[in-house]
C-alpha cells in the first residue's frame, strides 16, 4: 500500500533512521552503566573481562557490593514495600523489578583472514548481535538472559535464561549458597568464555570435544547449580564454589536418562574480595580496580554422558573431565591458565577409551587503561594417534571508547583441525570492532 | 539553704545507615525515664498520605498519641498494621477524609496500605517525649533533655536492633553520640 507517492517501506525505513538518530545518545550505555550511571570500566578491565571489582559485583547477584543503594540511579520499581513480608505467608512476599528496562546490545563486526582458505578475507559484518536481560530483581534474586544472533548464517540462538535466588541471609562479603536454575553457563569452565576472553578465539579447555558432539566446557545448559563465594577472613580475597547438574547437551534435548554433574572450588590470596568488602563501610567503587596482587589456584571437574557418533551410528560416551587452573595478577600484569585432563570411554563394539589433555597460559598486560596486549599460548593432546594442536595467539585490545573495543589477534597454529590431515604453519588473523549500547 | 538549678541539656549526634539511599529517618530516643510518665500531646499528630506514599515515612512519638491519617492522595487509601505492637484496620477511605488512632502500647508499628503495596509506613511509639528522626545527612536533636543516666536507642527499618548506648546529662549539651548502623 502506498500513500503519497512515497513506498511505505520507504516510510517506515525513514521513520526507523529518524527514531534511531533522536535515540543514538539515550541508548549509550549498557544495562548496568545505565542503572548506576557509571562507565564501563567500573567493572570491566577491557570489555568484556571482568576485573577484580566486576567479579564481585558479579558474586553479589549484580549488586554493587554494601554500596547497591546508595549508588543505585534509576529506583528500582517496588512489588510491594518490604514491610509486608511481616505478613507471610498471609501476603506474597514483596519483590522488585528493575526502573530501568534491563537491555543491552551487544555487536561485533569481524574481518577475518584465512591464507588457507578459498576466500582469503572475510566480511563478516555483523558476527554476531547479542540481546542481554541481566539484573538484580530485589535482595535475593537475580536473572540472567541473552540471546544471539549470528550474522553469518543468521542464526538465533538462546544463549542462556536463568534465574538465582540467594539462599543464605544477607551478610556483607558473604554470599555462601545461591541457586541457579534455567539454561547456565557451567561454573566448571576454568575462566569463562563469556566475561574472562578478550580474544574471539575461545580457550582451547573451553572449547575442545576429545569426541565429535561430546559436550564443551562453554557450553551453556539445562540446569541446576548451587554455587557460592565469600570474601576471605583478612577482608581480601576467599573462596568461590559451585555444583550443578546440567542436561549434558548443550541446551538440546536430552538423549539419555543420565544428568551430568560438575563442580569447581577456587582460592583467592590477596587482592579484592571475591564478594567485596566483609566490613560494612560505605561502599567505595574503584575507579581502576584491575590493578592488584594476588593469587587464585582453583579444581574443578566434569562427568558426564552422551553420545558420539565416531565411527556411524551414535553410540554411548561416557567421559570426565578434570582439571586445575592458577590466576595471578602482579599490578598491571594478569597471568592464568588452566590445565584439564580428558577421559573418554566410547561403548561401541571395540570399547575404545580416549585419553586428552589440554593446558593454556595467558598473560594480559595493561598497558594503558584503554590497551590491553595479551599473548596466549594453548596445547591440545589425543591418546588416539591424532597429532597434538599448538596455537599461539597474540592480540591486542583497545578501548576506543568506554563501550567500544577493537581486537586484533592472529592464531598462529601447526593443525588445522583434530580429525583433519595436518598441515603445517597455517595463520589466521582477525580484527574485530565490538560495541555495546 | 541554695537551690542549684540544673538546666535541660540536647542531645546531638548523628546516624550513619550502611546500604541505605542516604542516612533518614532512624529514630534516636530514650525509651524511659524511671517513675515518670508523660502525658501525650492534645492535638493529633498527622502522618499524611500523598502520590502514593505515607509522608513521614518515619514518625516518633510519644504512648498514648492520637495519630491522624488524612488522605491527601487523589486516590483512595487503606491504612492498617500487620502488629504485632499494634495491630489495627482503618479501612478504605476517600480522598480529603481523615482517620484516627491511637497508639497507646510503645514498640515499632508498621502500617501499610491494603491497595498500594508499595506503600509502607513505620510509626516508633517511645514512652518518653525525648526522640528524634534523624535527616539524610544523618543528624539529629533531642532538645530539652532533664539530668539524668539514661539508655539512648536508635531503631531504624533496616537495623532494627542497633546496639542502645548508655548517656548521662548533667547539665551542658550532649554532642556527637553517634550511632553506625550496619550488619
Amino acid at each position: 500500500m502506498e500513500g503519497n507517492g512515497i513506498p511505505v517501506n520507504v516510510r517506515f525505513m525513514f521513520l526507523a533512521a529518524l527514531i534511531l538518530a533522536v535515540c543514538d545518545s539515550a541508548s549509550a550505555l549498557p544495562v548496568f552503566a545505565r542503572r548506576y550511571e557509571t562507565s564501563c570500566t567500573t567493572c570491566h578491565a577491557i570489555i568484556p573481562k571482568l576485573n577484580p571489582f566486576g567479579i564481585a559485583f558479579r558474586n553479589n547477584g549484580y549488586r554493587i557490593p554494601l554500596a547497591e543503594e546508595k549508588l543505585l540511579k534509576s529506583q528500582d520499581v517496588s512489588l510491594g514495600a518490604p514491610a509486608w513480608k511481616q505478613l507471610w505467608p498471609k501476603a506474597v512476599w514483596p519483590g522488585k523489578i528493575t526502573g530501568v528496562p534491563p537491555v543491552a546490545f551487544r555487536v561485533a563486526t569481524d574481518v577475518n583472514m584465512r591464507p588457507s582458505q578459498p576466500v582469503n578475507v572475510n566480511f563478516d559484518f555483523p558476527s554476531f548481535l547479542s540481546l542481554y536481560l541481566v539484573g538484580p530483581a530485589g535482595d535475593t534474586v537475580s536473572f540472567f538472559g541473552s540471546v544471539f544472533m549470528f550474522g553469518a548464517t543468521n542464526t538465533l540462538v538462546v544463549d542462556r535464561a536463568w534465574a538465582q535466588f540467594r539462599l543464605t541471609p544477607e551478610k556483607p562479603g558473604t554470599n555462601w549458597a545461591v541457586l541457579k536454575v534455567g539454561r547456565i553457563d557451567v561454573r566448571a569452565e576454568p575462566f569463562s568464555s563469556g566475561y574472562r576472553r578478550t580474544t574471539a578465539q575461545n580457550f582451547n579447555i573451553s572449547d575442545y570435544r576429545p569426541v565429535a558432539d561430546s559436550v564443551r566446557m562453554r557450553d551453556k545448559d539445562a540446569g541446576i547449580e548451587l554455587w557460592g563465594a565469600a570474601t576471605g577472613p583478612d577482608n581480601r580475597g576467599g573462596v568461590e564454589y559451585a555444583a550443578g547438574i546440567v542436561q549434558g547437551t548443550g541446551g538440546a534435548a536430552e538423549n539419555n536418562n543420565f544428568k551430568d554433574m560438575y563442580w569447581t572450588a577456587s582460592y583467592k590470596v590477596g587482592g579484592h574480595g571475591v564478594v567485596g568488602s566483609r566490613r560494612e563501610v560505605d561502599g567505595e567503587v574503584p575507579i581502576n580496580s584491575y590493578a592488584e596482587k594476588s593469587l587464585t589456584f582453583g579444581t574443578y571437574g566434569y562427568r558426564g554422558k552422551g553420545v558420539t557418533r565416531v565411527t556411524g551410528p551414535a553410540v554411548e560416551n561416557q567421559f570426565t573431565r578434570a582439571g586445575g587452573k592458577v590466576d595471578a595478577y602482579i599490578g598491571n600484569l594478569n597471568l592464568f591458565g588452566a590445565v584439564v585432563v580428558g577421559h573418554d570411554n566410547i561403548r561401541d563394539s571395540a570399547r575404545r577409551s580416549i585419553r586428552s589433555s589440554a593446558f593454556y597460559a595467558e598473560a594480559d598486560y595493561m598497558l594503558f587503561p584503554w590497551l590491553m596486549p595479551i599473548v596466549r599460548f594453548e596445547k591440545t593432546n589425543y591418546s588416539d594417534g591424532r597429532r597434538a594442536v599448538r596455537q599461539v595467539l597474540p592480540a591486542v585490545n583497545i578501548a576506543i571508547r568506554a563501550n567500544v573495543r577493537v581486537v586484533v589477534e592472529g592464531r598462529l597454529f601447526n593443525h588445522l583441525s583434530p580429525g583433519g590431515t595436518a598441515r603445517t604453519g597455517l595463520n589466521e588473523g582477525l580484527a574485530r570492532l565490538e560495541f555495546l549500547f | 539553704m541554695m537551690t542549684v538549678h540544673v538546666e535541660a541539656a540536647n542531645i546531638t549526634g548523628r546516624v550513619t545507615v550502611a546500604r541505605a539511599p542516604d542516612n533518614s529517618d532512624a529514630v534516636v530516643y530514650i525509651d524511659k525515664v524511671p517513675a515518670k510518665i508523660f502525658p501525650p500531646p492534645g492535638a493529633p499528630v498527622v502522618l499524611d498520605q500523598f502520590n502514593l506514599k505515607f509522608v513521614p515515612h518515619v514518625l516518633a512519638i510519644l504512648v498514648g498519641t492520637r495519630v491522624a491519617f488524612p488522605n491527601s492522595d487523589v486516590v483512595r487509601h487503606n491504612v492498617f498494621s500487620p502488629g504485632p505492637t499494634l495491630k489495627f484496620q482503618l479501612g478504605t477511605y476517600p480522598v480529603k477524609e481523615s482517620k484516627y488512632q491511637v497508639f497507646s502500647k510503645p514498640g515499632i508499628v508498621t502500617l501499610l496500605c491494603n491497595i498500594h503495596a508499595e506503600m509502607s509506613a513505620y510509626i516508633v511509639v517511645t514512652d518518653t517525649p525525648y526522640s528524634a528522626v534523624s535527616d539524610a545527612r544523618g543528624n539529629y536533636s533531642i532538645p530539652n533533655v532533664p539530668p539524668g543516666r539514661y539508655v539512648l536507642r536508635v531503631w531504624h527499618e533496616k537495623y532494627a536492633k542497633a546496639a542502645p548506648v548508655e548517656i548521662t546529662v548533667t547539665g551542658g549539651d550532649l554532642r556527637d553520640v553517634n550511632f553506625d548502623l550496619k550488619k
